[in-house]
């Protein structure tokens, strides 16, 4: 197993801790910047970091069109039809 | 801000003031997202539509509520997101373990090949399964905002969360959802 090292000003829990925001695009370009760096020194992480990513990439294919079907469509517009 | 927003505020308005033709507007455009969300969170199939009709009369019922703060998709997610929680009969909220952060990616794989994970990835249930095995707080928050594609401020309102918490929990329920691959993976399961 890997160890939590420092690579570019930044250790490898501190990145973990930022994958999500660094995934989502929420960092600030600094902190980007940095973490770009760490990732690009540190093959744990950059490996971690990728199948992160992947993993949200699949959560997204998940919105597999499933809808509501005829007959729910139906009993959905008869009960709200029915309020008063 | 969703493109669709600035016709829910307009329709939810309409409703405020006693037009009921406005929501079918809000059903063309929501049903079958809710649904999804609903449908993930419930038992089956008929819970989710009951879930779903209590939604949208909730809505009927309460759309002079809506503060205006965030959007009206979140709003309705939020609504959504109680009807669900009272057929399961449990509270709102209820705490998820608190692992460290540490600990949940090291669960999750980091610092090691991740070979396990890539190969539970390769199976097109798998994700579905996994996510299935969360806690229904975890569930909730990757349905929202991975699933369904909601904003970070709409999630947070459709969580009652602020927009740190928020982020937060996303970020632990992604590493507990990659955990639970890992796991499937190395145990050898088909779950």
């Amino acid at each position: 197993m890997a160890e939590d090292r420092e690579v570019a000003g930044i250790r490898c829990f501190e990145v973990l801790g930022r994958l999500s925001d660094y995934l989502d695009g929420e960092l600030e370009a600094a902190a980007r910047r940095q973490i770009d760096a760490h990732l690009a020194g540190c093959t744990w992480c950059e490996q971690f970091g990728g199948h992160m990513g992947q993993v949200v990439g699949r959560l997204r294919a998940e919105r597999d069109g499933l809808k509501l079907d005829e007959a729910g469509a139906k009993r959905l517009a008869e009960r709200l039809a029915g309020l008063k | 801000m969703q493109p669709t927003d600035d016709e829910d505020r307009a329709a939810l308005a309409r409703l405020a003031a006693g037009d009921r033709g406005a929501l079918s507007g809000l059903v063309a455009r929501h049903q079958d997202a809710l649904f999804r969300f609903l449908r993930r969170l419930s038992s089956d199939s008929a819970s989710a539509e009951d879930a779903l009709q209590e939604t949208f009369v909730s809505v009927y019922r309460h759309a002079s509520h809506f503060r205006g703060e965030g959007s009206v998709r979140g709003w309705m997610f939020a609504i959504a997101r109680r009807q669900a929680a009272l057929g399961r009969r449990r509270h709102v909220g209820e705490p998820a373990q608190h692992e460290s952060l540490e600990t949940l990616g090291l669960e999750a794989g980091w610092g090691e090949d991740g070979r396990a994970l890539l190969d539970r990835l390769a199976d097109q249930q798998a994700v579905g399964r996994a996510l299935g095995r969360l806690s229904d707080e975890e569930q909730e928050i990757l349905l929202l905002h991975d699933v369904e594609g909601l904003s970070g401020s709409e999630t947070a309102t459709a969580l009652e969360l602020s927009v740190s918490a928020m982020k937060s929990r996303l970020h632990r329920a992604r590493l507990r959802l990659a955990g639970a691959l890992e796991k499937g993976g190395r145990d050898g399961r088909g779950s």
